[in-house]
């Protein structure tokens, strides 16, 4: 929730983001579901990319 | 996307114990998600990337403040929030039992702080985890850098420069 927050927030500001999906988590809620599941979802929907975090390092180093 | 350190941010979220610590409110909630996605130790190696490649690092922890209560409602998210205190603070420029607290940085990070502050220009020389480190670290932040500006009413937002 608080990652897809800033995500859409900074989207809306106008810049590029790529979110590093295995450097998130989120709450497992006995009524609401994974909330995990839903934020890959919105990810890909959302984010100019969505990484791990060893393709995150591979791109630093790189640059 | 291309990524490189002259136009590209790294950006943590709520890096707290909070969330993260066995210790925190919300640990029953987080622990099976952090252990799958081994998200600690992957966050630790972007802060390390991060540093060693001169990327500037912006934090963006959560907080809550009393008067954050005064909400007529609030989601069902941010209701079990505020029952249980998670990541509460006493006040906005009040630092009381911050340190430590759910709403502190997570304990094995807490070197990290120090770089954080830095990698906007602030000194790296600050004592390790003082009352005013932890005050630069929310200034810093991209979230509270904007609420800081916000309340002090002498401050300026030029938005036509933003």
């Amino acid at each position: 929730m608080c990652v897809e927050s800033h995500l859409r927030e900074l989207i809306e500001q106008g810049f590029e983001v790529a979110v590093v999906k295995d450097a998130t988590a989120a709450p497992k809620h006995p009524e609401w579901g994974y909330g995990y599941e839903a934020a890959l979802i919105n990810f890909a929907y959302l984010a100019h990319a969505v990484l791990k975090t060893d393709q995150v390092l591979k791109a630093m180093a790189a640059s | 996307m291309k990524i490189n350190n002259t136009d590209t941010a790294v950006l943590f979220i709520d890096p707290q114990n909070e969330v993260l610590s066995e210790k925190g409110k919300a640990w029953p909630l987080l622990h099976e998600s952090l252990k799958e996605n081994n998200t600690i130790e992957n966050m630790e190696r972007i802060f390390k990337a991060a540093k060693a490649l001169d990327f500037h690092v912006f934090i963006s922890p959560h907080y809550f403040f009393p008067t954050d209560k005064g909400w007529k409602f609030n989601g069902p998210l941010e209701t079990e929030e505020f029952d249980s205190s998670l990541f509460a603070r006493k006040g906005v420029l009040n630092l009381d039992g911050l340190i430590g607290s759910g709403a502190d940085w997570l304990e094995r990070w807490q070197d990290h702080r120090r770089f954080a502050a830095s990698g906007v220009g602030a000194g790296n020389q600050r004592p390790r985890a003082s009352a005013s480190q932890t005050s630069n670290q929310q200034d810093y932040s991209w979230r509270n850098a904007r609420e800081y500006v916000r309340r002090i009413p002498s401050a300026r937002i030029d938005r036509t420069g933003v």
